[in-house]
């Protein structure tokens, strides 16, 4: 998984602090790939390795923020660290609300924004590994039978077997069964480890059930 | 003989001439009154005056006057008046007297003389005694102090004797009105016969009068000692001058000229007798007048020579006037009250205003009027004082309001300020930094220190370009105008401005042309003309979709003029009331004082230029400044 490349993205208009930063990346050993307009950044091929965005609030055309919607609306998942000349503090409440990972007043010293970038990239890394458990939960689900599947989705949803039975009209010991074969195919190791994966998963009970 | 025959071929030409004259007139003239007055003409009477006294002596020179005068006005005929004069008080010797009868007789011998005045002091003085030799029977008046007394002996028909008329009895009382403390009075005279004569007259006066007054007789005193004696007259003294044509010692005078003298040296005041004397040394007194006398005895002339009777009845009284010397009754403190009735106060001293009036009077109105002139100047001047106070005042509370303005411009564009400042500090505290951390992680790579390095350079430019940017803005004191390259002070607004157009999302577009020559400009206040004109673009754009906010600027040169014009993309501004902008306090925005383009007129009238402003057609606004090319403007 960590053999993923990581990438530094600098978004900002004015050459003189793209450039410091950049320096500043490098130096810290980071690849880095510098950008004058959000629009630029956009318009490169999607990254799918670990990495983060810097980039400044303030921009002629698309500024920092907008580009923050945009990626939230695509489910991009690159953390983004703000760096702005003034420090306008409801500008930056606003981009920490929509998941900034900082928002770093120029100028900044190197240890903040090196420590932004470390911590982005940590974020980067859980929520990339989080997705990849998720993933791998979904292909285990794949392989239950349809009736393992209905006995599950009946399990997160918190029944008790008799009430599984009941809904199922099966008998409790075949809900027995059943119920063991999805905690094996799912590789779940308790009732509260399985009801995790399926919200990770983004399954819930379903509505006629509830 | 030649005067004979003169004589006999007289009155052949007189008739000849008179015929003549005559037809020359009834023919030639047409005015009556010339033709009356020329035909008549006479031939004139002619008047033979004798004085005893010598040419002119002031008391004769007079009488000769009055009596030309009088003739010339009152005469009914013309009258030629001849006048001699024997001089007998120098000349008192029976000698000098038969040659001057010679010699008036041969001088008169061809003129018909009508009628003689003989005029002096004393009978025995005069010419009569050879009357008829001079003569014959022309009828003489005879006028002498003594003209009463004449001895009938003498008299002959043709004469007529008459007095001059003095009144010295009532000088002597005047003497005593005006001076009551008066005991002593002085008489002085000389041994002329005229002298002697008016002597006796006075003498006599005084035995008429009784006064009770010491008088003593000067008449006997060569004038050296007369003049010691009146300098020691013993108080309460008076003197009484008659007349001085001849002293003991036998120096000859001219009376009133003598007088004067005497009157300096005398230590009591002088009175006198005739009019001559007013305003030579006498106080005054009844004083006979010779004008009054000439007159009188041209009166006479007249009549004698009508044939009409002499009155010989005629006031003494009315030739006297009571006559004072002002000078005089101050110098021996005579109050003018204590003189007669019906006095005549002469000489007097006026002040000093009334002796120059006119100087005086000038003088003032000169002074006043260069007083008022001065005054005048030194309202105005102190009026310049307060205006040209008033007017540095105004003009150093415009610098202040322009600095005002400027700082007030640039406290809008403070955050965006800091943030073109902050951007340069942070490029070069990252650069540093990484170059650091390279140094210290070994991966020392001398190209990529180098490039780091100029980024740093440049990065610490830029700020510091901006910090004067800012500091021009901010400057204080007004410069003086100086060369300056419009596109440059373009520049310096724009580094100053960029940043808040990017925060606005704004977007400026330069044409500038690079062949602009200098304007002489105050650099900081055109600076304040372009961020002024700027800042309204942006904000006439702020409403525009992003894509639209643009501005855009350009300069070029017209027709010797530096032009530039800054034109926005916004909604422009009502028709109505675009030729108001310029205006103090007209504003369109929500929170504009409404100074900034005001101060914009102002900055570029002061500057030579013009400023308009004007709708595009195709929406915004442009506005326009021009200012004269040219450093030496």
């Amino acid at each position: 998984m960590t053999e993923k490349p990581t990438r530094i993205f600098v978004i900002d208009d004015d050459d003189s602090v793209r450039r410091g930063v950049t320096y500043l990346l490098q130096a810290a050993n980071y690849t880095v790939e510098a950008f004058a307009a959000a629009e630029d950044f956009l318009a490169r091929d999607p990254f799918s390795g670990i990495g983060c965005i810097i980039v400044d609030v303030r921009m002629p055309g698309m500024s920092g923020l907008d580009l923050q919607e945009r990626l939230n609306q695509a489910g991009n998942s690159l953390p983004i660290v703000f760096i702005t000349g003034h420090g306008d503090l409801p500008m930056g409440v606003s981009a920490m609300k929509k998941g900034a990972v900082d928002f770093l007043p120029k100028p900044f010293d190197d240890e903040e924004l090196l420590a932004a970038v470390e911590l982005a990239l940590e974020r980067n890394k859980k929520t990339l590994s989080e997705f990849e458990d998720v993933q791998d939960f979904r292909d285990r689900l794949k392989t239950l039978s349809p009736r393992e599947h209905d006995v599950f989705r009946l399990v997160v949803s918190g029944m008790l077997n008799k009430q599984i039975a009941a809904a199922l009209d099966i008998a409790e010991q075949t809900v027995k069964i059943h119920r063991g074969r999805v905690m094996r195919k799912l590789q779940a190791d308790s009732l509260a480890g399985l009801v995790r994966l399926a919200e990770k998963a983004g399954i819930s009970a379903p509505e006629e059930l509830q | 003989m030649t005067t004979s025959n003169q004589t006999e071929k007289l009155p052949g030409t007189g008739l000849l001439g008179k015929l003549m004259l005559a037809v020359l007139l009834t023919w030639v003239l047409c005015k009556p009154g010339v033709l009356a007055s020329t035909a008549k003409k006479p031939v004139p009477k002619q008047i033979l005056v004798i004085f005893a006294f010598k040419q002119a002596l002031p008391w004769a020179y007079r009488v000769e006057e009055s009596m030309r005068a009088t003739f010339a006005s009152e005469s009914p005929f013309p009258i030629e008046l001849n006048v001699e004069h024997a001089d007998r008080p120098r000349h008192p010797d029976d000698t000098y007297l038969r040659k001057a009868i010679d010699f008036y007789r041969y001088k008169y011998a061809n003129q018909k003389i009508d009628l003689v005045f003989e005029m002096g002091g004393d009978s025995r003085d005069l010419l009569f005694a050879n009357e008829e030799k001079l003569f014959g029977n022309i009828p003489v008046v005879l006028i002498t102090n003594d003209g009463q007394h004449l001895p009938s002996e003498i008299m002959k028909p043709n004469m007529t004797p008459l007095s001059w008329g003095f009144d010295i009895k009532r000088t002597i009382k005047i003497i005593q009105d005006v001076r009551p403390q008066t005991k002593n009075l002085f008489m002085i005279s000389g041994i002329s016969q005229i002298d002697q004569s008016l002597n006796s007259l006075a003498l006599e006066a005084l035995k008429e009068y009784g006064a009770k007054l010491n008088v003593e007789n000067l008449n006997g005193l060569a004038v050296v000692n007369l003049l010691e004696k009146a300098a020691n007259l013993p108080e309460d003294s008076a003197i009484l001058y008659l007349s001085l044509f001849r002293d003991a010692s036998g120096q000859y005078f001219v009376p009133r000229e003598i007088l004067r003298t005497i009157s300096e040296k005398a230590n009591a005041p002088t009175f006198g007798i005739g009019d001559t004397y007013l305003g030579h040394g006498i106080v005054g007194g009844c004083l006979l007048s010779a004008g009054k006398q000439g007159k009188k005895f041209a009166d006479i002339a007249i009549n004698l020579l009508k044939g009409e009777p002499i009155n010989a009845a005629e006031s003494i009284e009315k030739d006297n006037l009571l006559m004072f010397d002002w000078r005089q009754l101050k110098r021996w403190g005579i109050p003018e009250q204590r003189l007669p009735k019906g006095s005549i106060v002469t000489h007097r001293e006026k002040s000093f205003f009334g002796q120059h009036k006119w100087i005086v009077i000038g003088i003032i109105l000169f002074v006043a009027l260069q007083s008022g002139l001065i005054g005048l100047l030194i309202r105005q001047n102190r009026k310049q004082r307060v205006l040209s106070a008033n007017l540095m005042a105004a003009e150093s509370r415009y610098r202040h309001l322009l600095r005002v303005e400027r700082v007030s411009r640039l406290g809008e564009l403070s955050a965006s300020l800091a943030h073109e400042l902050n951007q340069p500090l942070a490029a070069i505290r990252s650069s540093s930094q990484a170059a650091l951390r390279f140094l210290q992680s070994d991966a020392l790579n001398s190209e990529r220190l180098r490039e780091i390095l100029q980024n740093v350079v440049e990065d610490s430019k830029r700020a510091a370009e901006v910090v004067r940017g800012m500091r021009a803005i901010l400057k204080r004191d007004p410069e003086e105008k100086a060369p300056v390259a419009v596109n440059d002070v373009l520049n310096d607004v724009l580094t100053i401005f960029q940043g808040e157009a990017a925060a606005r999302g704004v977007r400026i577009e330069t044409h500038s042309s690079p062949t602009l020559p200098l304007v002489m400009a105050d650099k900081s206040q055109l600076q304040q003309v372009m961020l002024n004109l700027i800042m309204n673009a942006a904000d006439a754009v702020s409403q525009n979709t992003p894509e639209n906010r643009k501005i855009f600027i350009s300069t070029r040169e017209k027709g010797g003029k530096v032009q530039v014009v800054v034109r926005d993309t916004g909604i422009g501004i009502d028709p109505t009331r675009i030729d108001k902008v310029f205006e103090p306090l007209f504003t369109t925005k929500t929170g504009g004082m409404g100074m900034g383009l005001a101060l914009c007129w102002n900055i570029i009238r002061e500057h030579d230029g013009r400023i308009r402003i004007e709708n595009n057609s195709g929406g915004g606004v442009s506005v326009t400044f021009e200012m004269p090319a040219g450093q030496d403007d």
